[in-house]
């Protein structure tokens, strides 16, 4: 398990978040969801290791994440950054290779390449596996990301493994943004404890078991994913109305903008419009 | 600094002389050459004592010629294994500042009270032959190693102690000193003539030496005299050397050698501060002509007329002449020019030591005798013209030195009889199997050891924060590769010098051939590096035989273009 106990990280002197707590157990999938600027990214940072919070503490195991050797963190938990810029022409598929280097010399040259191939399978980046990384585009990079990461994570077949994912889905198409959170789901059926920063209330809607509402630094609400995912509180936290509509008996957000919100009493009209 | 201008290309015919930049074991010319350097007179086996009908006798080196009488310096050898005879001295590095030196022979199996009484009788000797030498009887230092440094120490406190004087040599003569260096000197408490035994408030200015290696003479020896003299209120001062062993070439580096000479400058020339060389470095920076009009370390000091700049103009240089020049007849010499470093002027290459390794070498038949001239250079724009051509000092060197050289000195007037040299001008002239040895162990060591972090490395291709994601500590990575090429360039230096451009093409192209992945590119960098080097020595020692081009010339024609395609047409990092 990894826990945030009542964290702060700050930056510059601007406390970027404070008095987080936040768990992530195996087997679940938590979104974390909140306007920009709320922390969201500082929060993944903080629970990967690469920010040492300022007050409190992220264990893993009941242990202090700096306790943790690099080397032994890597076999634990899989981080996708949101950047995905790679310096000179390595292949897709060498890309996709580097997540399992903590494995080198525990598993064999063969089988680290099977699990290379089968994650870039995963992500249906196979087609372009050979070509330099450089020359992909936005959507295609994300998948190569996303396949070095499933791949760190399947490399190690047991104990509690963790996937921390700063908006996985983001420059994809539909349709391989269901594929790459499903692949993150079918994980928490083996175990895998998945936290992701998501922007897409439908998307955290349909795959997260649970939901932490950020704003401004703060965790406004955490729990799970129906209970949670309040339209007032939503609307409050994002500044904007959101509602909630149930279609095949599945809750659908919908954000009509400020413009059509006519019959929420609580809005006022912006100055100078006409009706 | 690159001296790579069109004068680069005159040629050379002395391949030597590069080698002797980059190799650089061979130290000052001392006793062990046979002849004196130019400027330099000495004297052998003087006798200034007679003892039980056997001569003591003393050396006596002398700046040649000085203008008013200089600070002499007793030198006092020690008796440790190789280091016991006079004949062992730093002589000539002192008077490189403009002090004579007596290096004396004394009964250096006697008791402490027969040795001190020989130094002391030196002392007097040299004070009364004054004239002869053209000291100044009024400054005399004593400089020793070893037991010789005991003694030294001893003619420093008992300045006035008439039981030590003995009762050889000359009489009527004072044996006090007026500095003492001692470098590594035992005290002896168990006999009565020791340093210790003598200490007054009006003892000489003392500056102790020791290694905190030495073995044979404990370091509290040196503590407790120079904690003594302090106490006394004596100036004296001691140099712990860190590591350094009870050994003379090891305690006598240049910067000791240098700190000595300074010692001297403020104890017996009343300078304050820095002194030597050092001091004269400080002076401001002018142009075409350096303030410090002296002979210095083996040169001469020259001015040329400079029309290029207009009429009555002069420019100044320092030239080495070969040791037989003056007796070889009609014997005509190459000539090298040795184009000095930006913010440094004519001096520098005394100072590091470039004069005096040509000298060693030219005296040990390493190289054949040649003339070097040393130009003045400009501090902005060095060795080219500038662009308005105001400071055209490319053209001051091509139209004014060289005709000038060519026509005050018998040189071989050739293109082929002229090379160009400074530092940072690489190459493979003097590589021996003595020099690659210990580079080669290094080497050894230091590169296979790179390539099992070859796979960490590409992870590094995804940033820095990524690759500790994926396992790799990196700020442990970094400080052991430092540490690794650091040793891996310092050995290759320690071969060739530098050779500019090698290190920056090699890799590139091997990464645009064979792909970025370093567990190829590691080992194939370093034989494709390899073979250009050799490649573009053979071409360099060919294209204008049976001169040589400097093969940094050659490697910067080729990766000067290459760096910028590089840089233009093809970003490094694409994708970000």
């Amino acid at each position: 398990m990894i826990r945030a106990q009542k964290i702060a990280v700050c930056a510059g002197g601007k406390t970027l978040i404070e008095d987080v707590s936040l768990d992530l157990a195996g087997g679940e999938f938590v979104a974390v969801i909140g306007p920009n600027g709320a922390g969201k990214s500082t929060l993944l940072a903080a629970l990967a290791g690469d920010r040492h919070p300022a007050r409190g503490q992220v264990l893993l195991d009941g242990r202090p994440l700096p306790q943790w050797s690099r080397l032994t963190l890597a076999r634990r938990r899989a981080v996708l950054p949101q950047s995905s810029a790679v310096a000179f022409d390595f292949t897709a598929r060498q890309v996709a290779a580097l997540g399992l280097l903590a494995f080198r010399g525990r598993l064999s040259e063969r089988q680290m390449r099977d699990l290379a191939e089968q994650a870039l399978d995963e992500t249906e980046a196979v087609a372009f596996a050979d070509q330099p990384y450089s020359v992909l585009s936005g959507g295609e990079r994300q998948r190569v990301q996303l396949a070095r990461v499933l791949a760190q994570c399947d490399a190690q077949p047991f104990g509690g493994r963790f996937l921390l994912l700063d908006e996985p889905i983001a420059g994809l198409d539909l349709a391989h943004q269901h594929a790459a959170l499903a692949s993150a789901r079918r994980r928490t059926d083996r175990g895998v404890g998945v936290l992701a920063v998501l922007h897409d209330l439908n998307m955290a809607s349909r795959y997260a078991d649970r939901i932490g509402i950020l704003e401004r630094g703060e965790l406004k609400a955490v729990g799970p994913t129906s209970a949670t995912l309040d339209p007032d509180l939503l609307s409050a936290v994002f500044a904007t109305p959101i509602v909630r509509l149930t279609t095949d008996g599945r809750a659908v957000f919908v954000s009509p903008g400020q413009n059509i919100a006519k019959e929420s009493p609580t809005e006022h009209k912006p100055a100078g419009f006409a009706g | 600094m690159k001296h790579q201008g069109p004068l680069a290309v005159i040629g050379t015919v002395i391949v030597a002389a590069t080698s002797l930049m980059a190799g650089g074991q061979q130290g000052a010319p001392n006793e062990g050459r046979p002849q004196p350097g130019p400027r330099l007179t000495i004297e052998r086996d003087l006798e200034y004592a007679r003892v039980d009908n056997r001569p003591l006798t003393l050396d006596v080196y002398r700046p040649d010629p000085v203008n008013a009488p200089t600070p002499v310096i007793v030198w006092i050898h020690g008796v440790k294994g190789g280091d016991s005879t006079k004949a062992t001295t730093p002589a000539v590095a002192l008077t490189t500042p403009g002090y004579a030196v007596a290096s004396i022979g004394y009964r250096s199996g006697a008791n402490a009270a027969a040795r001190v009484a020989d130094a002391k009788a030196a002392v007097r000797w040299l004070r009364a032959n004054a004239p002869r030498f053209n000291i100044d009887p009024a400054k005399v230092g004593v400089f020793g190693y070893d037991s010789g440094a005991a003694i030294a120490a001893i003619l420093g406190t008992g300045g006035d102690v008439q039981a030590l004087e003995g009762n050889e040599g000359t009489p009527g003569q004072s044996s006090r000193v007026q500095a003492v260096v001692a470098v590594a000197g035992p005290v002896d408490r168990s006999d009565p003539v020791n340093a210790l035994a003598y200490v007054s408030k009006d003892d000489a200015p003392t500056l102790l030496v020791h290694g905190t290696a030495d073995s044979v003479v404990p370091t509290l020896q040196s503590q407790a005299l120079v904690a003594s003299l302090k106490v006394a209120g004596v100036n004296a001062t001691l140099d712990l050397q860190v590591g350094v062993p009870h050994e003379l070439n090891r305690l006598l580096s240049p910067s000791t050698l240098q700190q000595v000479t300074t010692f001297f400058d403020q104890t017996l020339r009343g300078a304050r501060g820095a002194g030597g060389l050092t001091n004269y470095l400080a002076t401001p920076m002018t142009e075409y002509v350096d303030p410090v009009a002296l002979d210095l370390g083996g040169t001469l000091y020259k001015t040329y007329p400079t029309p290029v700049r207009g009429p009555g103009t002069i420019a100044s240089y320092r030239l080495y002449l070969p040791p037989d020049y003056e007796t070889s007849g009609s014997r005509r010499y190459p000539v090298i020019y040795f184009m000095h470093g930006a913010s440094v002027d004519s001096k520098r290459p005394i100072v590091s030591g470039y004069v005096a390794r040509i000298d060693a070498a030219i005296r040990s038949g390493v190289m054949p005798p040649v003339i070097v001239v040393i130009p003045q250079g400009l501090n902005q724009n060095l060795w080219m013209d500038s662009r308005d051509g105001t400071r055209p000092m490319e053209s001051v060197v091509i139209k004014n030195l060289i005709p000038h050289i060519d026509a005050t000195y018998r040189t071989i007037a050739i293109r082929e009889g002229r090379a160009i040299e400074g530092h940072s001008m690489g190459g493979f002239g003097a590589v021996s199997w003595t020099a690659i040895l210990p580079s080669l162990l290094v080497l050894a060591v230091a590169v296979p050891t790179l390539l099992p972090v070859a796979h960490l490395l590409d992870a590094l291709a995804l940033g820095e924060r990524e690759a500790g994601h994926v396992g790799v500590d990196v700020e442990r990575l970094k400080r052991r590769l430092v540490a690794q090429v650091a040793l891996a360039v310092g050995a290759s230096v320690a071969i060739s010098g530098t050779v500019g451009f090698v290190g920056l093409i090699a890799p590139h192209i091997v990464r645009l051939l064979l792909g970025p992945s370093h567990r190829t590119l590691l080992p194939a960098a370093a034989l494709f590096g390899g073979t250009f080097v050799v490649l573009a020595d053979a071409l360099a020692r060919t294209v204008v035989a049976p001169a040589e081009l400097p093969i940094g010339v050659l490697t910067a024609l080729v990766g000067g273009p290459f760096f910028l395609w590089l840089l233009s047409g093809r970003p490094l990092r694409p994708g970000s």
